[in-house]
């Protein structure tokens, strides 16, 4: 009588494994709250065995994490000694072209105690006037951007025109070119940019910034967020319309530059 | 095995199918605990014919039993009735090697086996503690083979249990 070539497998074997297989498989296609919980164990079961497996596998993925990340650190070290350069030479050509060093803002926060939305001036009073070292004609801002300026300064309190004032104007830049124009109110807290050339390149979104070349206000405030443009053929400049960045509603504090 | 033996171990399965349908049954914990003789049967089969038909028969029985008490746990008898013909299949290869002893010995671990999976895939989810699964479990394997060494002794001349 031959012998089989493994010992151990047989056909009692081999019924029996048909037949366990045959039943496993009618009770995972059962969905029974029972079959649910026993499918949770045994995939529990299964990833306890196998954690060694993932642990092993995962030492591999972090030595090549930690290789990866050793090579980016090289470039990263390369690339920050030539920026280190590169720094060097801008203060150097700084220094040659007697490049004059922007002065840091210095500001005061003040408390807004009058609010007057009516003729004939929008404005705001805050309490803090002369005393404070506060004159006339210095900005008013908020966290967020221009409010707008100081008119009439006391003792203890200044009175500022805000920039929803209809006689409010700003020189503005905006866009890669940083163009110039002209901020105007219209309505609440929307307005218009004037001058802008009908061929600078502008998106929906962009914020205009003061130009810095009035002598009230410092550059780079921002001012108001591009809301929509329209380009009119008879006209050499475009048509956009804005939003204010600053928050007037529920104005509490400002900060005056001094 | 002929055929003739086939077809009569076929109708005896059917009968004893039926009988466990009358078998009355009792509550432990509020659990309805049915004696089961379909196992008893498979204990004979293992011990005369060997593995491989009662592993066949066993899932067929236990196919059966699913499908008519436990269709949303179908396949969790046959499962262990399978798993179990398998070890009643022994009995036959070890007929004049061991003692009645250790032949009940085997036979009550392999019921007790077959309750402890059972149970365990019935209670899966089930808030229920191990304390009463356990005894459950005996119960059941005690039962199952109280009537085992009853019908040994009354119809079959203790050809399992002591000879």
């Amino acid at each position: 009588m031959p012998r089989p070539r493994v010992p151990f497998i047989n056909k009692d074997v081999l019924t029996l494994l048909l037949t366990l297989f045959l039943s496993v498989s009618l009770l995972f296609t059962r969905t029974s709250p029972q079959i649910r919980q026993l499918k949770f164990q045994l995939s529990q079961l299964a990833n306890t065995i196998a954690y060694p497996v993932i642990w092993y596998k995962e030492v591999f993925i972090i030595r090549e994490k930690n290789k990866l990340l050793k090579e980016q650190l090289i470039q990263f070290t390369l690339m920050n000694s030539e920026l280190e350069s590169y720094h060097q030479e801008n203060v150097r050509l700084k220094e040659m072209l007697n490049f004059t060093i922007n002065q840091p803002l210095h500001f005061i926060t003040a408390n807004v105690v009058n609010h007057n939305f009516g003729l004939p001036t929008n404005s705001i009073t805050i309490d803090v006037g002369a005393k404070d070292s506060i004159v006339e004609n210095l900005t008013v801002m908020d966290e967020n951007g221009l409010l707008g300026k100081t008119i009439q300064v006391g003792d203890h309190a200044a009175l500022t025109q805000l920039i929803t004032d209809k006689n409010f104007r700003v020189s503005i830049r905006i866009g890669q070119d940083r163009a110039l124009g002209l901020f105007i109110p219209t309505h609440g807290k929307y307005g218009l940019l004037e001058g802008v050339r009908k061929s600078m390149p502008l998106t929906e979104g962009e914020i205009a910034y003061t130009s810095g070349i009035s002598e009230i206000y410092p550059p780079n405030i921002p001012v108001a967020r591009v809301v929509s443009i329209k380009r009119d053929e008879n006209n050499p400049f475009q048509h956009i319309v804005v939003e204010l960045v600053g928050s007037l509603e529920n104005l509490d504090y400002v900060f005056v530059i001094l | 095995m002929n055929n003739k033996i086939a077809i009569q171990i076929i109708i005896l399965t059917i009968i004893v199918m039926c009988i466990q349908i009358f078998i009355p049954a009792f509550n432990f914990y509020n659990l309805v605990i049915v004696p089961d003789i379909l196992i008893i049967f498979l204990t004979y089969i293992g011990f005369y014919y060997g593995r491989f038909y009662v592993i066949i028969l066993g899932f067929f029985i236990g196919i059966s039993q699913d499908f008519i008490t436990q269709v949303e746990l179908m396949g969790a008898m046959a499962f262990t009735k399978s798993a179990i013909g398998f070890g009643l299949g022994t009995l036959a290869l070890y007929r004049n090697v061991w003692s009645g002893n250790i032949r009940m010995f085997f036979i009550f671990l392999l019921y007790n086996l077959h309750f402890l999976i059972y149970y365990f895939i019935k209670f899966s989810g089930v808030p229920i503690s191990s304390s009463i699964y356990i005894q459950v479990v005996l119960i059941h394997s005690l039962v199952s083979f109280a009537i085992l060494f009853v019908i040994d002794k009354s119809f079959f001349n203790n050809e399992i249990t002591l000879k």
